[in-house]
């Protein structure tokens, strides 16, 4: 089964492999790939855009990439979103601001969910009216400010269901890994074992290894052995409990799984 | 646990592909209606866009007619979701959205000779939707192409095309590379960032 998904993604990636700008891993909501906006700025438009989630359920992305080429603003455009999935799965309310800086081409696209509020000739009108003008100045950060509060605004007047009350989406729980239960399975084995041991022969000697069964006659140390046990099990314990809690921590920003048709507009500047 | 996979494995690789054929043709239709849909959204555009660019510019009498005359054969056609069973109509409906494409590009080009049409907030509400819905059936036709090719695959491949064959499942046309040239005349109507071109 494994094998026949690598194959997938391997004849997937032999499609798109000539040449073409990866898409980057969606981690927070700001991606900037040519360092042009600060961390300070960042850390803003991440909380704005947070808080807007919060509030709305609607995911917005900012992607800011040196160039689109070989392929146009739009054919990259699609491609990031359908990696990414920004809003939610059946509302589609997700937006991206991409930006390329080098090309100075930029384009805002519209999951399906938004297109009726902000549609085609306001997307238009937003990057050709509020976010350009900045970028004409070098005004970056400012330009993507503006750009991202009039979408916030238009968004606003929007119906769409409320978010639910956590504060962002979590994907789907990811079932535990297999080897984390085998290891947590025997584990538990071994305690019960050690324990059973320590009942019926209160003297085994445990930490011995080779006797983990309790063959040996009882010696004199019994209290210590004890001890060492109850040292043992804790650790184990603590050990088991990292490797579950590692194996889960996907943590950051991801999409919800929106779905985009193409719609929105680019521009340049 | 390992034998029990690959048994699994072996039985799902050697299976008729029955189910599988039922889900990729209706993803193949799926993706088609969104084609079709995102057709007529352009054909809706058209009017509205010719009465805007009529306004300022009377005299292209030969490009709105041009446009017109495309936008009615567009119309003539039945576009329903069986055409995709039949290459011959299939191809006939390509040819007419090509032409209305290219009519409209005529149409958009014709818009450059007029300063005044060009600063037209409708108008340019107009043109923001059709390079919108340009954009949006350049996505629907990827993803048409990419659902008839793995509906394909599964159609010719051993020995799924048994299935297809008991099953009378045939392979289905995708837009061709001809289609694709016409189609990608389109792009002249993005002609708003002259500065830019000069900027670089």
């Amino acid at each position: 089964m494994k094998a026949r998904w690598w194959w997938l993604f391997g004849m997937l990636f032999m499609v798109s492999a000539y040449a073409e700008v990866s898409v980057p891993e969606l981690k927070q909501r700001v991606t900037d790939l040519t360092e042009t906006l600060n961390a300070a700025q960042i850390q803003t438009l991440e909380a704005k855009l947070a808080g807007f989630e919060s509030k709305k359920g609607s995911q917005i992305g900012v992607l800011i990439v040196p160039t689109t080429q070989p392929e146009t603003i739009e054919q990259y455009s699609i491609r990031v979103v359908e990696q990414w999935k920004l809003g939610r799965k059946g509302v589609d309310g997700g937006v991206l601001l991409l930006i390329a800086k080098n090309d100075r081409k930029l384009r805002i696209e519209v999951g399906r969910g938004l297109e009726g509020g902000l549609n085609d000739a306001t997307a238009k009108r937003i990057i050709a009216e509020i976010i350009t003008p900045a970028f004409k100045q070098g005004d970056y950060a400012g330009g993507i400010a503006a750009g991202t509060d009039s979408i916030i605004k238009v968004v606003n007047g929007e119906v769409l269901p409320p978010p639910p009350k956590v504060e962002h989406y979590i994907p789907e729980q990811t079932p535990l890994n297999p080897v984390v239960l085998i290891i947590l399975g025997l584990t538990l084995l071994a305690f019960v074992s050690f324990f059973i041991s320590q009942v019926t022969q209160p003297s085994t000697p445990a930490l011995n290894g080779v006797n983990i069964g309790g063959v040996d006659k009882p010696k004199q140390q019994e209290i210590n052995y004890s001890k060492q046990t109850w040292l043992y099990v804790l650790l184990e314990v603590l050990k088991v409990v990292i490797a579950v809690s590692g194996s889960r921590s996907g943590g950051g920003f991801s999409g919800g799984g929106g779905g985009f048709s193409g719609g929105g507009s680019s521009g340049s500047w | 646990m390992r034998n029990l996979l690959i048994l699994f494995v072996t039985i799902w690789l050697t299976g008729c592909g029955y189910n599988d054929f039922q889900l990729k043709d209706e993803q193949v239709k799926a993706s088609w209606s969104e084609v079709l849909n995102q057709y007529k959204r352009r054909a809706d555009l058209v009017p509205n866009l010719v009465s805007v660019v009529q306004g300022y510019a009377q005299h292209e009498q030969a490009v709105f007619i041009g446009v017109s005359a495309a936008r009615a054969s567009v119309g003539n056609i039945n576009a329903t979701p069986e055409l995709i069973n039949d290459p011959a109509a299939f191809a006939k409906f390509q040819e007419a959205q090509g032409q209305l494409t290219s009519a409209l590009s005529r149409l958009m080009v014709v818009v450059e000779k007029y300063p005044e049409l060009k600063a037209d907030t409708g108008f340019r509400d107009l043109q923001a939707q059709l390079e919108g819905t340009e954009n949006r059936i350049t996505v629907a036709r990827n993803r048409y192409i990419q659902s008839v090719q793995d509906y394909n695959v599964l159609a010719r491949s051993f020995p799924t095309n048994l299935t297809a064959k008991m099953f009378d499942y045939t392979v289905k046309p995708s837009f061709t590379v001809e289609n694709e040239k016409a189609i990608s005349d389109a792009p002249k109507v993005d002609f708003s960032p002259a500065p830019a071109v000069q900027g670089k």
